[in-house]
């Protein structure tokens, strides 16, 4: 669903510039989130979908309830600029510092500091990310395998902080450099670079390059740090070990072990195959 | 137009629904003993003979499996409502008619997506159709996997391709006509097309009654072009009715 922003809400203030910085009385943010909150929790009444719709300090929460597998999405509003990326597709404003490490952001909202709106690009990462899979299928294949990675290792382990997003952009960037390299290969040099990747930020955020997607893990402890590489170390060891296998079940008790890949439905109702041509759609009235 | 005395309905019971939604379609929920609503979640494909319904909950990477989901509510025993009633609640047909009477030539009202613009209910296939495939009334898998999906199949390819992966019926008589040509072998379908026609279309009954149809003369369905240039099959299925009615009735 697209929400477009009631016109009253939005001031001249950001449409002649992005780098400005608004202050909450000229732009007012808990307005904008309060009536995005209220209008999503009616859309959702309507599809009888149980969900609570909280307003937070800069994105709406919802969280579904009623599903088998509970879990929330944040919506940030976000205002298209006329500027546009190499797709020819807009770049938004959003009130959002989504590029630091939560404990920053924590600070920065609690010291009532004006919010700055920043430039953001996420219908470009969403091309380029769909660009690369047409160039090369391993893109979201390993992209997949190494997001097990991550939930596997998250697993009742709060301090392993590598971002999925980091993880993603990791393999586009490494892809656009090396194209013929297979999701074997993708994989394999991830775990082996994991400590450089993670020893500075180093991937620029699309729509400015001043700041990085990967800024959080200056903020990472030792300890965060020592985790990772640890996890990385451990899926190497395995990795190796496919190498070794003798069948084709050692090898997926293996890849088992690395990552938590989605476990299918086991719903075995289908397939289910019909032996005629699918009905065509009619319509009763016009020529009677 | 409709009599109550006649129409298709759910004949599953409460338990079967409940069994069928929790096994095939979960986010479907009964909410009265004749009313479905939630999301419908699919993947169907077209094979050589018919077609294929895959688990929806595994993604693919084939471009000729249409996944997708739509939030409808299913709604039977209406009085005056000889068919389910089957609507999308998401209002997804109705925006993509916005954009895609732009694109595409044939689409200019919102009919031709195969909604009723009076409440958007969906069109799913022809009376004749119903009446011969589900005489006894229909069972609940039946009306999801072999009109419904389908029917959203059609919908989602169009938004996707521009273009339908198979034509849909055409509008009024011409579709039931269609069905006749398509399914001659079918043999009382000549009687309930016969009977459909005389009571809901009786204008054009009677033009076919009095005149054999030829495909060599302009169509039935107005348009200045020949019948074999025009709808081709709906000519050639006002032809058999008229054969029928002809040996039916010689005077």
């Amino acid at each position: 669903m697209i929400w477009e922003l009631p016109e009253e809400t939005v001031t001249n203030n950001i449409r002649k510039s992005i780098s400005l910085k608004v202050s909450p009385d000229e732009l007012d943010v808990k307005n904008i989130l309060e009536s995005l909150a209220k209008r999503l929790r009616e859309e959702y009444e309507k599809f009888g979908v149980k969900v609570n719709v909280l307003s937070e300090t800069h994105s709406v929460t919802i969280e579904f309830l009623n599903s088998s597998h509970e879990f929330t999405i944040d919506v940030v509003p976000a205002v298209p600029i006329t500027e546009k990326n190499e797709f020819g597709l807009p770049l938004y404003i959003v009130p959002e510092i989504i590029k630091d490490s939560h404990r920053v952001r924590k600070d920065k909202y609690s010291s009532k500091e004006p919010i700055i709106w920043i430039k953001t690009d996420p219908e470009g990462y969403i091309e380029e990310a769909s660009k690369a899979n047409e160039e090369n299928q391993s893109f979201r294949k390993s992209v997949k395998f190494l997001k097990g990675w991550r939930r596997k290792s998250k697993e009742g382990e709060d301090n392993f902080k590598l971002k999925s997003f980091h993880i993603e952009q990791y393999v586009l960037h490494f892809l656009r450099e090396n194209h013929q390299k297979n999701t074997w290969e993708v994989v394999t040099t991830f775990f082996d670079e994991v400590e450089q990747i993670i020893s500075s930020p180093q991937i620029p955020d699309r729509a400015n390059d001043t700041i990085f997607i990967d800024a959080y893990i200056s903020e990472l402890t030792e300890e965060e740090t020592r985790l990772i590489l640890t996890n990385a170390q451990l899926a190497t060891n395995l990795l190796n070990k496919i190498e070794q296998a003798q069948s084709e079940s050692e090898v997926k008790e293996y890849l088992q072990e690395i990552s938590l890949i989605q476990k299918t439905n086991k719903n075995t109702i289908y397939p289910i195959t019909k032996d005629h041509a699918p009905t065509k759609p009619w319509y009763s009235g016009d020529f009677r | 137009m409709h009599q109550q005395n006649h129409g298709i309905q759910v004949i599953s019971d409460k338990s079967q629904i409940l069994e069928y939604l929790e096994l095939a379609q979960p986010n479907l929920k009964l909410e009265s003993s004749s009313l479905i609503k939630g999301r419908l979640v699919f993947a169907m494909r077209e094979v050589e003979r018919g077609y294929e319904l895959l688990n929806p909950s595994i993604h693919y990477d084939d471009p000729r499996i249409i996944q997708d989901e739509y939030f409808i509510s299913i709604e039977w025993n209406i009085i005056n409502k000889p068919y389910p009633v089957v609507k999308e609640d998401g209002n997804r047909i109705c925006d993509s008619f916005k954009w895609l009477s732009k694109k595409v030539t044939w689409i200019s009202h919102l009919r031709d997506l195969h909604l009723y613009e009076e409440d958007n209910s969906l069109c799913l296939c022809t009376n004749t159709e119903y009446e011969i495939r589900y005489p006894d009334g229909i069972k609940i898998n039946e009306l999801v996997e072999e009109l419904i999906i389908p029917f959203f199949y059609y919908q989602s390819y169009l938004q996707r391709n521009l273009k339908e992966p198979y034509s849909g019926r055409g509008h009024g008589v011409l579709g039931i006509l269609e069905y006749l040509e398509e399914n001659r072998q079918i043999p009382q379908l000549d009687r309930i097309t016969f009977e459909i026609l005389q009571r809901e279309y009786p204008q054009i009954f009677n033009s076919i009654r009095v005149k054999k149809p030829s495909s060599s003369r302009t169509c039935i369905c107005g348009s200045n072009r020949k019948g074999k240039k025009c709808h081709w099959s709906a000519t050639r299925g006002a032809k058999l009715l008229y054969e029928y009615i002809q040996d039916a009735n010689p005077s």
